[in-house]
C-alpha cells in the first residue's frame, strides 16, 4: 500500500513524511528495538509506543519505511531529528497497537 | 472469544491453563512490550498478547487481573513464570506467530467470530 | 522459504542482570577499535595480505579519503590464491554493500548484527559518515570481560528481603527492601500488598487501584533508584503505600509526573520498563499523592486510597 494511505485511509496523524510515494509492504509490531532489529520485515512499517531516537536507528537497520506511534504517543526531540536524517516516516495515532496492527493489515 | 478458540486460531502451546479457561470471556485485548503501558489500560477480561518473556509480564498481569498471557515470536516461558501463572490462575500460551500476525488474527476472532490466522 | 525466522534475541533470562546492563549501556565506540589498518583501492590482494599478517587481523576496509569503499576479509584472499588473482588491485575484488554500524549506537545493536548476519566484523561509521572504526567479537569479549570484572568488585552484599506482616483487626503492615536494579525479585511486594487487601475483603477496584500504585513505585525503586524501601499500611480509614529511596533524587518533580517522560535508558526499555506511565498511573489510581525528592539524598512517595 502507499504510505499516504496511513493517513488518507486510516486517519493517522502524518508527522514526518519524507517520501509520499513510498510503498508498505509488512508491519511489524514491537515495543522491543533488539526484537525489531533481528525480525522486522523489509519495507515495513512499525507499530510502537518508543517515540526516541533509537527507535528510528533500529528502522534504519531494519529497513522499515515508517514508524505508526500508538496510544497518543508523540516523538521527542531526538527522534524527529533522526527521523529527518535517516528518512523514516513518522506518524501517530490514540489508538492501541491491537487495533492499529488489525487496521494496516486490512490495507496492506 | 474464549481460550480454546483462541489456542486453536494461533496453534499455541498452552503452558498453563488458568481459571474458568473454558467459559472465561476474553472482552478485552492490550498487545505491546511496554509493562507500564499494560497498567494504563483498565479494562476488565483482558487479555495480554506480547514478546516480553519475563515473571514481570506475569506479575503486570496480575496487577490488571488479566485473564491471561500469550507469548509471540515462539518464545517459550520459564519454570518460574510457568509457576507464577499457575499461583495466579493466569492462563500462559506461547504462539510461534509475530505480534503483527497475532493482533490481527485475534481482531479478526474478538469482531467477526471467526479466525484471522 | 520458511515463514519463521528463528527469534535471535539475545536478551534471554540466562544473562545476569549486570552483564545486560552493560550491553545496553556501552555505545559502539567505547568497544571498538579505531586504531585503523585501511587499504586504498588501487592496492593489490597480495600487499593488503601482508598488512593483514602483520597486524593479525582478518579483515580490511578499503578507504578513500576516510570514506568506507569496501571491504577485503581473508575469505577473499584465499579464493584470490586459489584463483590466481593475488596480484590484482583491491578495487577488483572488495566486497561493496557492506553491513556498517555507527559510532553512537548502543551495544546491544553490535551483537544484534553479529546474531543476525554472519560477518566477522563490521565496519563503524561517525556522524559525518566516515569510517571511525571496526568491531569484531573479540573486542566485545574483551570489553565485557574487563567490564564484568569490574562489577564484581563492586557488587553490594545481598540485602535481606525483609517483608513482615502484622495482621489484626482492620490494620495491617508490611516492609519490604527493593535492590536496586533486581529484576527479579520486582513485583513481590506488590503482590503481597494485594494479598493482604484480599485477605481483608475489599472490592476489586480498589484492590487493583492499590495493586497499580503499589507495582508503580516499586518498580520505580527498581529501575531509578539506589535501592530503598516499601513500605505498606492498612488502618480504618486509609491504604498508605509509601516508597523512599537513597538516590539519586528526581531532579524535575512536575516533568517526571508528566505521561510519556522517562529517563529510562535502552536497557531498562528493553526489559519492558521506561513507558514514561509510572508516576501519571499513580497519581490517576490514588485519592492522595505526595512526591518529595533532592538530588543527592532520595525521594520520597507517598500514596494514600480513603477507605469509605
Amino acid at each position: 500500500m502507499k504510505i499516504t494511505e496511513l493517513h488518507d485511509q486510516l486517519g493517522y496523524k502524518s508527522i514526518y513524511l519524507p517520501d509520499p510515494d513510498a510503498q508498505i509492504t509488512d508491519g511489524y509490531t514491537s515495543d522491543l528495538l533488539s526484537d525489531v532489529m533481528a525480525n522486522a520485515p523489509d519495507g515495513g512499517v512499525l507499530i510502537t509506543i518508543q517515540a526516541h531516537k533509537n527507535t528510528i536507528a533500529v528502522c534504519g537497520l531494519a529497513g522499515l519505511r515508517a514508524v505508526v506511534l500508538c496510544n497518543n504517543r508523540e516523538p521527542d526531540e531526538g527522534m524527529r531529528e533522526a527521523a529527518q536524517s535517516d528518512g523514516v516516516a513518522i506518524f501517530s495515532t490514540p489508538k492501541s497497537q491491537f487495533t492499529v496492527s488489525a487496521e494496516i493489515s486490512q490495507i496492506l | 472469544m474464549r481460550f480454546p478458540d483462541i489456542s486453536s486460531c494461533l496453534e499455541c502451546e498452552e503452558y498453563h491453563r488458568g481459571d474458568n479457561y473454558e467459559s472465561a470471556e476474553v472482552k478485552n485485548v492490550t498487545a505491546g512490550d511496554l509493562m507500564s503501558e499494560v497498567l494504563v489500560f483498565d479494562k476488565e477480561n483482558l487479555l495480554l498478547i506480547t514478546s516480553l518473556n519475563s515473571e514481570q509480564t506475569l506479575r503486570t498481569a496480575h496487577v490488571v487481573d488479566a485473564l491471561g498471557v500469550i507469548l509471540v515470536n515462539g518464545k517459550r516461558p520459564s519454570e518460574a513464570m510457568i509457576r507464577l501463572a499457575s499461583e495466579m490462575g493466569i492462563s500462559l500460551l506461547s504462539t510461534n506467530k509475530t505480534l503483527f500476525d497475532t493482533c490481527v488474527a485475534l481482531h479478526h476472532l474478538i469482531t467477526r467470530a471467526e479466525c484471522g490466522a | 522459504m520458511p515463514d519463521q525466522r528463528a527469534p535471535v534475541s539475545f536478551v534471554s533470562q540466562n544473562i545476569p542482570t549486570a552483564l545486560t546492563e552493560l550491553i545496553f549501556r556501552l555505545k559502539i565506540k567505547d568497544v571498538m577499535s579505531s586504531g585503523l589498518v585501511t587499504a586504498s583501492k588501487t592496492e593489490t590482494l597480495r600487499t593488503i595480505q601482508h598488512r593483514m599478517k602483520e597486524a593479525s587481523i582478518t579483515g580490511v576496509p578499503i578507504v578513500e579519503d576516510k570514506r568506507l569503499l569496501g571491504i577485503v576479509s581473508m575469505h577473499d584472499i584465499l579464493t584470490a590464491f586459489d584463483d590466481g588473482t593475488i596480484d590484482d588491485i583491491a578495487e577488483k575484488h572488495m566486497t561493496r554493500n557492506i553491513k556498517v554500524l555507527e559510532d553512537d549506537m548502543p551495544l546491544s545493536f553490535a551483537i544484534s548484527y553479529f546474531n543476525k548476519y554472519q560477518y566477522g566484523r563490521f565496519p563503524v561509521l561517525n556522524k559525518n559518515r566516515e569510517l571511525c572504526g571496526i568491531i569484531t567479537i573479540r573486542d566485545i569479549n574483551t570489553t565485557l570481560l574487563r567490564e564484568v570484572n569490574r562489577i564484581v568488585e563492586e557488587l553490594e552484599g545481598e540485602l535481606k528481603q525483609d517483608a513482615s506482616e502484622d495482621v489484626d483487626t482492620g490494620v495491617a503492615s508490611l516492609q519490604h527492601y527493593v535492590v536496586r536494579h533486581d529484576f527479579e525479585n520486582a513485583g513481590r511486594a506488590s503482590a503481597d500488598i494485594k494479598r493482604i487487601l484480599k485477605k481483608h475483603g475489599f472490592d476489586p477496584q480498589t484492590i487493583r487501584r492499590a495493586a497499580v500504585a503499589s507495582y508503580e513505585l516499586e518498580m520505580n525503586l527498581v529501575v531509578h533508584s539506589h535501592g530503598g524501601k516499601l513500605s505498606f499500611r492498612l488502618d480504618p480509614r486509609k491504604i498508605e503505600i509509601r516508597t523512599v529511596d537513597t538516590g539519586p533524587g528526581i531532579p524535575d518533580v512536575d516533568k517526571a509526573m508528566e505521561v510519556g517522560f522517562s529517563t529510562a535508558n535502552e536497557w531498562i526499555r528493553s526489559l519492558g520498563f521506561g513507558a514514561g506511565m509510572g508516576l501519571a498511573n499513580v497519581k490517576r489510581v490514588v485519592d492522595d499523592f505526595a512526591l518529595k525528592s533532592e538530588m543527592g539524598k532520595g525521594t520520597d512517595a507517598t500514596a494514600i486510597i480513603n477507605r469509605s
